[in-house]
């Protein structure tokens, strides 16, 4: 096992070194000229030289790319196209509300879609169990944008009441703060709980199976003792690996999210980014968003092989 | 976790099964529901454009219409009419992951023999970049090569194409790997069947199941992908019809005209469950001891 997680400890240098390749290269793959193609309207030699500079596209791409990822080592992202402010700052000012966001929807769904996964586990080929796959089936199919939309919508044309918009900083209004995000969180959530919920579910059953239940049972322990201790923490070894995978779609649900509930976080700014095609702040936005993704990959990796030791690497 | 072990007795446990899945199929009402919005949907990613009762881009007067007789799903403030603007959008909302996923599933399977095939630094190459692909949450690395290639039908195509290779060839790789070391592998090689032959001939035959399986499942995430992209703003450009677009169009007007949003939001819903029941029962089908370990009967 140490070998694989030497292995594996030794890959994320090389897969982040190709991601920036991926990240570098790819703004040059853009047809024609990028600093023309972004000027179009304000285009004057100097404004393009400038450009060309920040972007290093006048130097020779050998001696570009090691420039840029000297620079990204060091934190240094660039300089953004339409703000003029280094790309870095604009990103760890807006990392707070995202990672947040991301906290508090894997919270939700950790604390209803396990309980839900058990119960339907529990009352197995009955109605509760039948509601619960049907309520997840149909979670899985609903956009968190249309969610989004509808949840912003129907409230306040049946009730009158909509929920909150905008943003306040954790330490400037905790509650305030708390109430703003819940409901974008527990869109961004809704979709990964339906899947924690159906693995759970899965799992659980999989587990009462196992003949070390019936023992457990037969030597007279009390259902709570077999159902918490020996069931439920086998069956969650398989539900982190997903907590880690729902972890990283989580940024790309945020992406959405913040972008519809106006939060300024790191998804929004990767939105406006793509769309004013700031080139520089695309680059450290995908970076950044890369760097966190396998960087969770790699924890849930080394968790599971310490939750379960069984586990071989091939 | 072994990615060889499995794939080792997939041939196996295919054979032994026959007629099995068919017979499953039959069984599986939601499989067949399933398959039934599926066709649907198919039908109008066709045929959309030429069935709906308005031009689907043709302004009228009747501004802002609630459903009714005239227009089912209302019209919107240039008074185009929402239903036949729904059926249009299947061509780009169904037919652009389609098309992204049978070109996905194409590269990713050769690359993936390749990859099994040839071995050493191939086989490494290839895999770390696979990795880095890998690397990015498929939304956002959509979001990246839009920003690169610009959105039309053509580049969304190929944008969710890539991001559907690294996952693909993945299995394709681990099946070939598991294929290639069977005896009529060596045999067909003892009689002198050359590389091409060998993978096109005796691997693909045998690997072609769980990789049409696997495709099957993840078309629901390319369409809610490919709409993701046209609510951002980063979807193919007005006045075309495309589901995500019209539902972030419909957005600042939902409070005075909420069925703009509700039809092309069902609409995703519906196509995507459908496939999602189409896949998960076409799994089932494929590999009955994952059907026990995920809906536990």
């Amino acid at each position: 096992m140490t070998a694989y997680l030497v292995r594996r400890l030794l890959l994320v240098p090389v897969v982040l070194l190709l991601l920036s390749a991926l990240v570098f290269w790819g703004i040059r793959l853009i047809p024609g000229d990028v600093v023309d193609f972004r000027l179009e309207s304000s285009y004057t030699p100097e404004r393009a030289q400038q450009l060309r500079d920040a972007l290093g596209l006048n130097r020779p791409l050998w001696q570009a790319y090691p420039a840029w990822l000297a620079g990204a080592l060091s934190g240094d992202l660039g300089k953004s196209f339409i703000s003029d402010r280094p790309v870095t700052s604009e990103i760890l000012e807006r990392l707070p509300v995202t990672v947040e966001l991301l906290v508090l929807s894997l919270l939700i769904q950790v604390v209803v879609g396990i309980p839900l996964g058990i119960l339907a586990a529990l009352y197995h080929r009955t109605l509760v169990d039948r509601l619960v796959l049907l309520g997840s089936i149909v979670a899985l199919a609903i956009p968190s944008f249309w969610m989004a939309t509808l949840v912003l919508t129907l409230p306040s044309l049946f009730f009158r009441w909509s929920p909150p918009f905008g943003y306040t900083p954790f330490f400037d209004d905790p509650l305030r703060n708390l109430y703003q995000f819940s409901i974008p969180a527990a869109i961004i959530g809704l979709f990964l709980t339906a899947i924690i919920l159906r693995l759970t579910r899965a799992e659980m059953l999989e587990v009462l199976r196992q003949e070390y239940i019936t023992t457990a049972r037969a030597k007279g322990l009390g259902e709570r003792v077999v159902l918490l201790r020996h069931a439920l923490k086998n069956a969650l070894i398989p539900v982190v690996t997903v907590l880690g995978l729902a972890a990283g779609s989580s940024i790309a649900g945020a992406v959405i999210i913040e972008h519809i509930f106006a939060l300024p976080g790191l998804g929004s700014y990767g939105v406006d980014a793509v769309v004013r095609r700031d080139y520089t702040a695309v680059q450290g936005f995908v970076m950044v968003v890369g760097l966190a993704y396998v960087f969770l990959n790699l924890v849930v990796d080394m968790l599971y092989s310490y939750l379960n030791p069984r586990i071989k690497y091939g | 976790m072994t990615a060889e072990a499995p794939a080792t007795e997939l041939p196996l446990a295919r054979a032994e099964a026959g007629g099995y899945p068919w017979r499953l199929l039959r069984q599986q009402w939601l499989g067949l529901l399933g398959g039934a919005i599926t066709a649907l949907m198919v039908a109008l990613a066709v045929l959309g454009p030429y069935v709906t009762p308005y031009d689907p881009n043709e302004t009228s007067t009747a501004v802002l219409k609630a459903p009714g007789g005239s227009h089912w799903f209302g019209t919107d403030e240039f008074g185009r009419d929402t239903f036949s603007r729904v059926l249009a959008g299947a061509r780009t909302s169904i037919s652009v992951p389609l098309a992204a996923m049978v070109l996905g599933v194409a590269a990713a399977t050769l690359l993936g023999m390749l990859s099994a095939y040839g071995g050493g630094p191939l086989d490494l190459a290839l895999q770390r970049v696979m990795d880095t692909f890998l690397s990015l949450p498929t939304l956002i690395l959509a979001m990246f090569f839009v920003a690169i290639f610009g959105a039309d039908a053509k580049n969304l195509v190929i944008v969710l194409s890539i991001a559907v290779v690294p996952p693909v060839q993945r299995v394709a790789r681990a099946s070939a790997l598991a294929v290639l070391q069977q005896p009529y592998v060596e045999a067909a090689r003892a009689v002198g069947a050359g590389p091409w032959r060998l993978l096109a001939y005796h691997v693909l035959r045998n690997i072609a199941t769980p990789i049409v399986v696997i495709s099957t499942t993840g078309v629901g995430a390319l369409i809610l992908a490919q709409a993701g992209l046209g609510f951002l703003g980063l979807g193919v450009t007005p006045p075309t019809a495309e589901w995500g677009q019209m539902l972030s169009l419909a957005r600042p007007r939902a409070l005075d005209a909420p069925w703009l949003a509700l039809f092309p939001g069902g609409a995703i819903s519906l196509a995507v469950l459908g496939f999602n029941l189409l896949g998960d029962t076409l799994r089932d089908a494929w590999d009955p001891r994952l059907r026990s370990r995920l809906e536990g009967s």
